[in-house]
């Protein structure tokens, strides 16, 4: 454990850097070339001070960094989370390796599933982004976190590694179990019906 | 016929071959044989005449003279099925199936020892080098045909689905590797082996005397020791060849499974089915300037005096001026009411008035926490922790529902 003098007489060089792109909810990976550097060189001392200011930093063990910390904002997380089932789906269908490709492929924009099949319409339509002005708008946001990077306005792009927090948070994001769900649908029509009777 | 170009037709067509040899009906009309044809090679342009030079060379023969459907000649039927048979790997069973026999001719042998045999005794170690070299072989085939078909899959990834090559994969890995490491680490292979080496040595000394045992014993002995040695070479070489491959097949059929399940959820279910917050929480703190480097400096040095005034709780509010000392309940009611549902509140209330002192954020939220016209969900026994600055604030978690104005 680091001394509070340790601390202060060597404070990280981007420790401003890093707060300010983190505490916006992006992830740090080797495309932030020297602030990605720095934090690896010396993850202890970031995290001993983003801890105490009440900032969890977390290391995936993929190389990423960021902070993990709710924000009451979950749209943008939901509408990311569907954009990925459906791409990975996609590639599945496709009979391509996930994760072998999911790095290594630059994927064109005018060429993602998203809109051009009705199954996936619908989801994303669903989750706001049914168009593509709102499907880029995703790809910003997507961009602004961390997750991709373009070189040419989102006409293309890479996925970055931190975009496996998405794919390996699999089926934890449903809050529901499909039980817990059928209970309660099953119990809410009984009680219709019971009403109905009773009229 | 040239014999060369007769076997040169039968590689070429080897697959073809295959599919007649080892498909549901032995004979297949002129159809059936000539789409096989193209099927398998796009570049063919006249699979017609290919039929033609198979039959030339007696690789394909009609069924009968009247009739239009062919067979493949029985002699040629059974090199394709052993040739295939080596392209595929044994499940593990088999080598079980081997070493159960080692350990009955041991047995035998130790029985011979016991009995003085000197005839029983040398047609015993006959059998023992046979199934000594029926093991190897199982192990050095399985390897090579693991290897061939590894790298057909690499090599041929567009021809068949993610589906099918995992499905490949996993057959090898689950019928192969995984049974024959528990073989050749633990099991029966290990022990057979220190039996039969101690059987041997015990045999050197009965026999001693014997003109032709002793020698047949020691071959014997090298013949175990090679087998040892390769045999778990060839297991190494083919694990390595399977695993990584399986790991990823696994991974990515995990991955699909996952998207594919969370789909179906939430066209069902719609995102209330979801805690996307809990399970990938994202900060997004939108002030500006609020970190300063000289802050921190001075935090750390606070800390290192152990300073006691209010100020060394180094906390976001103490670096930005604070342009707000109170807020109304009346705002506060009318903010979550267009928020709500709201999971944490206390964690929505320091999200939603930053430059607000703690006290008057805690303030707000006893508020909350007696106004009865506040729809709330209050997990008792399930307290949630929330952190400002250096203050760690351990509260019963408090849902609000809705706000009835």
């Amino acid at each position: 454990m680091l001394s509070s003098e340790e601390l202060r007489a060597d404070l990280p060089e981007h420790l401003s850097k890093a707060f300010e792109r983190m505490s916006r909810g992006r992830h740090v990976s080797s495309d932030d070339g020297d602030v990605y550097y720095d934090l690896q060189q010396r993850f202890e001392t970031y995290q001993v001070i983003f801890e105490s200011l009440g900032f969890p930093l977390i290391r995936n063990a993929r190389g990423f960094f960021y902070f993990q910390k709710e924000s009451p904002l979950s749209e943008t997380i939901e509408q990311i989370a569907v954009f990925v089932w459906i791409l990975v789906d996609w590639l599945a269908d496709s009979g391509r390796s996930i994760s072998d490709e999911i790095l290594t492929t630059e994927f064109t924009t005018a060429d993602l599933p998203h809109l051009k099949s009705d199954r996936y319409r619908l989801y994303a339509e669903r989750a706001r982004f049914g168009g593509e002005p709102l499907l880029k708008g995703v790809l910003k946001n997507m961009r602004r976190l961390g997750f991709l990077r373009s070189q040419n306005e989102l006409e293309t792009f890479f996925f970055l590694s931190p975009i496996f927090r998405i794919l390996e948070a699999g089926q934890a994001v449903i809050s529901v179990t499909e039980a817990e769900k059928a209970g309660k649908e099953e119990t809410a029509a009984v009680q219709a019906d019971n009403e109905g009777d009773e009229a | 016929m040239d014999p060369k170009k007769h076997l040169r037709l039968r590689a070429t067509h080897f697959d073809l071959l295959r599919g007649l040899v080892l498909g549901e009906s032995s004979a297949h009309s002129s159809a059936s044989v000539i789409e096989r044809i193209s099927s398998l090679s796009a570049e063919e342009s006249d699979p017609k005449a290919v039929l033609g030079k198979l039959s030339e060379f007696g690789i394909v023969v009609r069924v009968d003279d009247e009739g239009d459907e062919w067979e493949v000649p029985p002699e040629i039927q059974s090199d394709v099925r052993w040739l295939w048979g080596r392209q595929r790997a044994r499940s593990a069973g088999a080598l079980a199936g081997l070493i159960d026999d080692l350990e009955y001719r041991v047995a035998e042998f130790d029985r011979a020892i016991v009995d003085y045999s000197a005839e029983i005794a040398l047609e015993v170690i006959h059998k023992l080098r046979e199934i000594i070299a029926d093991i190897a072989n199982f192990c050095s085939v399985n390897r090579a045909a693991i290897v061939s078909q590894i790298m057909q899959l690499k090599a041929n990834q567009g021809s068949k689905s993610f589906a099918q090559r995992y499905r490949i994969v996993s057959d090898l890995h689950d019928r192969y590797i995984e049974p024959t490491k528990e073989i050749l680490d633990h099991g029966p292979f290990v022990t057979v082996i220190d039996d039969l080496a101690v059987a041997l040595r015990k045999g050197r000394e009965v026999f001693e005397a014997d003109p032709s045992i002793p020698e047949q014993l020691v071959r014997l002995d090298l013949r175990i020791k090679a087998l040892s040695r390769q045999s778990r070479e060839d297991f190494l070489v083919s694990a390595r060849e399977v695993l990584p491959l399986y790991a990823q097949y696994r991974r990515d059929t995990l991955l699909a499974a996952n998207a594919a399940a969370c789909l179906d959820v939430y066209h069902r279910h719609g995102p209330a089915a979801f805690d996307f917050q809990g399970a990938i929480p994202v900060p997004s703190l939108r002030i500006e300037g609020l970190f300063s480097v000289s802050e921190v400096e001075a935090f750390l040095e606070r800390i290192g005096q152990r300073a006691k005034a209010r100020k060394s709780k180094l906390c976001l509010r103490d670096i930005v001026v604070p342009k707000e000392t109170t807020i109304s309940e009346q705002e506060v009611r009318h903010r979550l009411a267009a928020a709500a549902p709201v999971r944490n509140v206390l964690g929505w209330l320091f999200a939603e008035y930053p430059d607000l002192h703690e006290d008057d954020v805690l303030r707000a939220f006893s508020e909350i926490l007696l106004d009865a016209t506040i729809e709330k969900n209050l997990y008792v026994g399930a307290e949630t922790t929330f952190i400002v600055g250096a203050i760690s604030y351990r509260h019963t978690s408090v849902e609000v529902i809705r706000v009835v104005e």
